[in-house]
């Protein structure tokens, strides 16, 4: 009878530590899930929304160095027109090329696009010396690309941006809308 | 007698020695969860600080953008993005030579350095390659800082000799 009893006790306590035991993990799983799970950088949501918008806004506003009055705005909306070409031929830019000696885009600039390359490589360059991937695209709605370049270090090689929504302008007097892509991070997603 | 002396001592022995292994059990249960409570506490300490800094950083980052002092303005209108070129010349002029206004930005940008620097111009370089230095209030060593968050901003930096604007980028180092 006493045997039965000890028995009985034993096999209660066995339960009782098996409970204990999944109360405990089920325990240690939600303090890790509350407290350890990953939160949202806000400095680099920052980063990636403000650096994008403000990269593209100061390049349009900056000189060109191919006339004495020609924005990059003005190339970029020349390029379109002229349907990846150019209509404008430099006239200052031996400046340019003495200038960025050491970028092979700014040398023999004889129009417009030339010019462009040159601006856009020599404000894209930075990115690049801080190891920052990007990926940079000019085209008009479904068309193909007039520019499409990126920097993405074998780090990534395969990552993708967070979302973005691309710089637009209106071309006038046409209906067609320039979308301007600077993707941070990595590739473009889907254009 | 001597015997049932005996097998009560045994049980005495017996019940204290489950006493003590009860005792070490919880005292080793006891130290599994302050190290556990210690280590979540770390953790959540470390991020808060992170976040007060990256906050710390964003704040100290609008500020500069729109510093009065350097922002472009045309026809009393300021513009958005854009730093005057001639204004932060003399700005980090009067700055290097008053000890009141260099204390007045070490409260504004506390334990940060800021540079501004040239990345594109048409006209040809305004700035040195190293940048104007801004401010630089930073009161600890790379070393011994805790956290280094470095961002950068691009801005139009507008020439008002030549009316031209050429492309540059604020450099900010912040401290933790």
């Amino acid at each position: 009878m006493k045997h039965k009893n000890s028995k009985r006790a034993q096999t209660e306590i066995m339960g009782l530590m098996i409970i204990v035991v999944i109360i405990t993990l089920i325990v240690l799983f939600v303090v890790s899930v509350v407290y350890f799970k990953p939160k949202d950088d806000p400095l680099q949501s920052f980063i990636q929304k403000d650096l994008s918008t403000s990269i593209i806004s100061a390049m349009l506003k900056t000189g060109s160095g191919c006339t004495k009055d020609t924005t990059m705005e003005d190339l970029l909306i020349d390029m379109v027109k002229a349907g990846g070409g150019s209509t404008i031929i430099c006239k200052n830019s031996e400046k340019l090329s003495i200038i960025y000696k050491d970028n092979p885009d700014c040398q023999s600039i004889i129009n417009g696009k030339n010019a462009l390359d040159c601006g856009i490589s020599q404000i894209l360059k930075p990115l690049e010396e801080r190891g920052q991937p990007y990926h940079f695209v000019v085209k008009v709605q479904n068309n193909a690309p007039y520019i499409n370049q990126s920097y993405l270090s074998e780090e990534f090689a395969r990552a993708k941006s967070m979302e973005v929504t691309p710089y637009t302008l209106p071309i006038y007097p046409t209906d067609q809308v320039l979308e301007i892509w600077l993707c941070m991070g990595g590739e473009c997603p889907e254009i | 007698m001597k015997h049932t002396k005996h097998i009560k001592q045994k049980h005495a022995q017996l019940k204290i020695g489950e006493s003590i292994l009860v005792l070490i059990i919880f005292f080793i249960l006891l130290t599994m969860g302050l190290v556990f409570y210690a280590k979540v506490q770390t953790h959540l300490t470390k991020q808060d600080n992170d976040e007060f800094n990256a906050k710390r950083s964003i704040d100290m980052a609008l500020a500069i953008k729109f510093l009065p002092e350097l922002q472009c303005t045309v026809q009393a209108t300021e513009e958005f993005d854009c730093i005057d070129i001639a204004k932060l010349l003399i700005f980090s002029e009067v700055l290097k030579n008053k000890p009141v206004y260099q204390r007045y930005y070490a409260q504004l940008f506390p334990n940060a350095k800021i540079t501004i620097k040239q990345a594109f111009a048409s006209e040809g370089p305004l700035i040195s390659k190293e940048g104007i230095l801004m401010f630089d209030n930073k009161y600890v060593n790379e070393e011994q800082a805790g956290s280094l968050n470095i961002l950068f901003f691009p801005v139009t930096l507008y020439d008002s000799l030549t009316d031209s604007n050429c492309f540059g980028f604020i450099e900010l180092e912040v401290y933790g």
